[in-house]
């Protein structure tokens, strides 16, 4: 229980079924507004930090609830400064009070002799200090949690009944209790209270809270698992015991991770009280691939198909229920009709599908619109042959051998899928269904493999495709769509990305980084973007500018990627403040300077760039002349430029950018001796701009790595605001 | 519970809820949303209550009886409730039982899904519910329809019928469903299957529907502009049909389809505001109703 002063805050939202891809964005905004409210409130018993640990939040279908432990009872005493006119206006050149003093002096309700000095932004101005009375908790509370819980955001809103309310789903009971007392308020015409409702199926039956400690154990009696890591847990728990009990495992999803956990999130969403079901189908569906069989189980279903120890899918499915228990077996029963169902929908499919070739298929691709101002998926399919053509050899050139033909059969056919029937059932199969339709057509291993995985990773965590065919169309089809969408000036923003371009680029950077292919991305951009042609549509920007907008949404994944691996956020800025180009490279050279930034000699480096870049701004550039140097420090600088450079060309040629930041950490000492001897700005124009053309080279020659300068070396904050928040 | 049992169990049901029970509508559509007691009644602030069978034409669907689970043409059972009741979701939960399902004995779930027609200017929020796994009701709150913000929000509930009774009566093809008086689905309309989806896909004229198209929404407008907002919107409805079939036949182009789209909706959009208007001219007639209570 709570210290004596110290309370215990618990808000619960009961609501209508809250959709699952939600309840976990909603209840850490539910938590993080009630400990933002409480800390401006002054409620806070504990420093910020410390408050967080008495946070917890929790989220079932039916409701989001938070608490909050560690608050005052009561709100500090304060004083609180009320300014009016400022001094010059409130006495006059006599030092008598003015008009506006007094009149200030009345409104306030005391003497024009009470009035005290403030310092305000205004300037000094008279006013008054008045303690002000903290507010019991409960008060402010009940004045503040209505604003908070409805401005909550959520992916999609609704209204409902006579309308006057907007939120994720229709509000039906508010629980709110600050230790037992209920703080009295009411959010879309709900009254507050102690009484929380357990499972739809556990009847009407009221849970009274006595206090809100008593939050978890009073849902479970109601069952309820309010806590949502706790039913993952108990599902993940049964899921395993189950699986064993049928001699298998969770199955992988076509593409995905085995153990499903994409699934078992949703599920842990759909329930409040789990129950895994075991149940069976007929054997002879396994006929059909167990892609199909798989997507089939867990795409309306949400079932988890498993696997045998030797791989093969077994004909035993696990659903997850929201039930105390299969009484009479109903259950089972009804999801294996309805499975067999599916399954047999799927065979027609297949069968039906399999009456043409994938090729014949495609010629539907003509009337499947790809994007209204983008045209059909025929013209899709034909830029990424292209755009595949364009790539190819950069995937040679890094040593990867590529079938050439197998690409471009590929590219053809890759869409195809889209006409065929299970992939308008099944949209999740797309890719993997053309695959194997494409090998049950004989088409080549390498053609079928790349049409099957040319879609992936499709999450951030996802496998990238194994076969280089694949990669390149994969690489294809994300940049075709990216330059498609920029060209008619849709660039993702806030939570708005309603064509997943995040994802798209950060797949793209993976397959680049990951495989190890050299590329320049201006140029694919480029490739990609004369592929639409003269876009004559609304809202269509020049290629120029989509491509410059494109570049630096892909440096905003970079950088994500990037500190994802657990490289440091300015390390990262530095190599992309170079060039983000060849997404590859970058990553390469942030890892160098992530390497080498803790030498010794690396900080006389960073000073260097910051004092060059202040010297060499505004001036045009010129080049740099050997013989018109007059000091011997210049003349050392000069020399280890011309001796470095050609080294530095051919280790980063290779890729060694470690070995070309230790080059250039040689020139730390003729660098320092420059600053500390020769002059730059001297009245000589000559002589001025050949030192300026130095530096210019000199700060060149460390953009080949990295913007130094942007490198938070420890106790010298960085000076070049390059913060670029990502998009 | 044959068929047809259901679908009386499904109208005694609501009847006993206080709805009006009315009847299919009698020119084709594709969805019950279309009746015109559901895309009219949910504008303005009139209360309703309404259920019906809808039978739903949706061309593109057709398989030539050949599939076990895919009709050219199927039966919605539609419900609308408007303003939606607070306890919308118990009382659907209490219909299920009417046809003999105890939600106790089933694995019963509200799963996010959004519906939205364009050429209605239509959008609504909600659920798919299913059983076991199997989706068997379109649940969803109207948020906007013929392209305006709605208050109050109606309720509207869609029950696939087929699906339902398959379901209770354990069979594998929709065509081996008793109907009831002896026949089967597959007696009474397989035929029907068979010839549309030839004619759907194969035979019909797509000139001729072109012709139509154009036609029904010359005279849609034309009879929109003389006040008479219901003609005018069966054109809409048969504008609706007619793009359908021109898509089932492949006669419409990537450009065209957006083009089309947003023609039947210019009609639909146009007569749920002269709706409006009109209704508002006889003074909401049916607000003066206080709508009765369910027995049930």
């Amino acid at each position: 229980m709570s210290g004596a002063g110290v309370r215990t805050f618990l808000l619960e939202i009961g609501t209508e079924e809250i959709p699952a891809r939600m309840v976990d964005g909603a209840r850490h905004d539910l938590g993080e507004r009630l400990i933002g409210l409480a800390g401006r409130a002054g409620l806070l018993a504990v420093p910020m930090q410390a408050a967080r640990d008495g946070l917890r939040t929790f989220g079932t279908p039916r409701r989001l609830a938070v608490r909050l432990a560690g608050l005052r009872s009561q709100q500090p005493d304060e004083t609180a400064e009320i300014a009016g006119p400022p001094v010059r206006a409130a006495f006059d050149s006599g030092g008598r009070p003015t008009a506006a003093a007094i009149g200030f002096a009345r409104a306030q309700g005391l003497a024009v002799e009470d009035l005290v000095r403030l310092a305000t932004p205004r300037g000094e101005c008279v006013g008054v200090r008045r303690a002000v009375r903290g507010k019991p908790a409960a008060e402010v509370l009940a004045a503040e949690i209505p604003a908070m819980v409805l401005g909550m955001t959520f992916p999609k809103t609704m209204r409902w009944g006579r309308g006057g309310t907007v939120f994720v789903r229709p509000i039906h009971w508010v629980v709110a209790l600050l230790d037992d007392q209920v703080v009295d308020l009411e959010i879309a015409g709900v009254r507050s209270g102690r009484t929380s409702r357990g499972h739809r199926l556990a009847g009407a039956a009221p849970i009274l809270l006595p206090d809100a400690d008593a939050y978890v154990e009073g849902l479970r009696g109601g069952m309820v698992i309010a806590d949502v890591r706790e039913r993952r847990a108990a599902i993940e728990t049964q899921l395993r015991q189950a699986a064993g009990a049928s001699a298998g495992e969770i199955a992988a999803p076509p593409g995905g991770i085995a153990g499903d956990p994409d699934l078992l999130d949703e599920v842990t969403h759909l329930v409040e009280w789990p129950l895994v079901v075991r149940g069976e189908f007929d054997p002879a569906f396994l006929a059909l691939p167990a892609e199909i069989l798989i997507t089939a189980m867990r795409h309306h279903q949400k079932s988890f198909a498993l696997r045998g120890a030797d791989g093969a899918l077994l004909n035993r499915f696990l659903a997850v229920a929201n039930v105390r228990e299969d009484r009479s077996g109903l259950i089972r029963k009804g999801h294996e009709w309805v499975l067999r169902a599916r399954l047999t929908d799927a065979r027609f499919f297949w069968e039906e599908d399999r009456r043409q070739s994938l090729e014949a298929h495609a010629a539907g691709l003509e009337r499947l619109t790809f994007h209204e101002k983008l045209g059909s998926y025929a013209r899709k399919a034909e830029r990424i042959a292209r755009l595949a053509e364009a790539i190819a050899p950069a995937f040679e050139a890094s040593g990867i051998p590529i079938d050439r033909q197998a690409v471009r059969d590929a590219a053809r056919l890759c869409k195809a899928d889209l006409c065929t029937q299970m992939v308008k059932e099944f949209p999740e199969g797309e890719g993997i269904v053309g695959g194997l339709y494409a090998r049950a057509d004989g088409l080549t291993a390498r053609v079928a493999d790349a049409i099957y995985a040319h879609y992936l990773p499709r999450g951030a965590d996802d496998p990238l495709p194994a076969a280089a065919e694949a990669a390149i169309l994969s690489l294809a089809d994300r940049i075709d769509t990216q330059a498609g969408i920029f060209l008619l000036g849709l660039v993702p923003s806030g939570s708005r990305d309603p064509y997943g371009l995040r994802r798209s680029v950060l797949a793209a950077c993976r397959l680049l980084i990951e495989r190890r292919v050299r590329v320049s991305l201006r140029a694919l951009l480029d490739e990609a973007l004369a592929g639409y042609g003269t876009l004559a549509v609304d809202g269509a920007v020049p290629p120029e500018e989509a491509r410059t907008a494109l570049l630096e949404f892909y440096r905003g994944r970079m950088e994500h990627l990037g500190e994802q691996a657990g490289l440091r956020t300015d390390s990262v800025r530095a190599a992309l403040a170079a060039s983000v180009d060849d997404p590859g490279d970058a990553r390469l050279r942030m890892e160098a300077l992530e390497a080498i930034r803790n030498d010794p000699g690396f900080a006389v480096l960073v000073q260097a760039h910051k004092r060059i870049k202040n010297i060499v701004k505004g001036q045009a550039p010129q080049p740099f002349d050997r013989g018109a140097v007059l000091e011997e420090a210049e003349r050392a600088l000069g020399a280890g430029l011309e001796e470095t450079l050609p080294e530095i060309v051919r280790l980063q040629a290779r890729q060694d950018h470690l070995g070309a930041l230790r080059a250039i950490a040689r020139l730390a000492g003729p660098l320092d001796r420059f600053f500390a001897d020769v002059m730059v700005l001297v009245e000589d124009r000559r002589l001025r701009d050949n030192r300026l053309a130095l530096l210019r080279s000199i700060g060149d020659l460390f953009l080949r790595v990295g913007d130094f300068s942007a490198i938070v070396v420890e106790g010298t904050p960085a000076e070049t605001g390059a913060a670029r928040k990502s998009p | 519970m044959n068929f047809q049992q259901l679908i009386l169990a499904l109208q005694e049901f609501w009847a006993r809820e206080g709805a009006v029970i009315q009847q299919p509508y009698d020119v084709e559509m594709g969805a019950g949303t279309m009746h015109p007691d559901t895309f009219f009644r949910v504008l303005g602030p009139e209360p309703w209550k309404a259920a019906y069978c809808a039978p739903s034409r949706r061309p593109v669907d057709g398989r030539y009886g050949q599939n076990p689970f895919r009709l050219y043409r199927h039966y919605q059972f539609q419900v609308i409730l408007k303003p939606s009741p607070d306890d919308v979701q118990e009382i659907y939960l209490r219909s299920l039982q009417a046809f003999g399902i105890d939600p106790a004995d089933h694995d019963i779930r509200f799963e996010e899904d959004n519906w939205e027609s364009p050429t209605l200017g239509a959008a609504g929020v909600g659920w798919q519910v299913s059983m076991d796994g199997m989706e068997i009701t379109q649940f969803t709150y109207f948020q906007q329809s013929g392209g305006m913000e709605l208050r109050p929000i109606s309720a509207e509930i869609t029950y696939g019928t087929e699906r339902i009774a398959m379901f209770l009566n354990d069979v594998a093809s929709v065509y081996d469903l008793e109907w009831g008086g002896g026949l089967s689905y597959g007696d009474v309309r397989l035929q029907e299957e068979i010839e549309f989806s030839r004619h759907n896909f194969e035979a019909a004229d797509s000139d001729l529907l072109s012709r139509l198209f154009r036609q029904s929404e010359d005279e849609g407008h034309r009879l929109l502009k003389q006040g008479l907002v219901l003609p005018a919107y069966d054109y809409a409805l048969r504008c609706s049909h007619t793009f359908n079939l021109l898509e089932a036949r492949g006669a419409i182009s990537v450009t065209e389809r957006t083009g089309f789209i947003q023609r039947v909706r210019r009609l639909a959009v146009g007569c749920a505001r002269d709706y409006l208007k009109e209704r508002e001219a006889r003074g909401w007639p049916l607000l003066r109703h206080r709508l009765p209570e369910g027995d049930g």
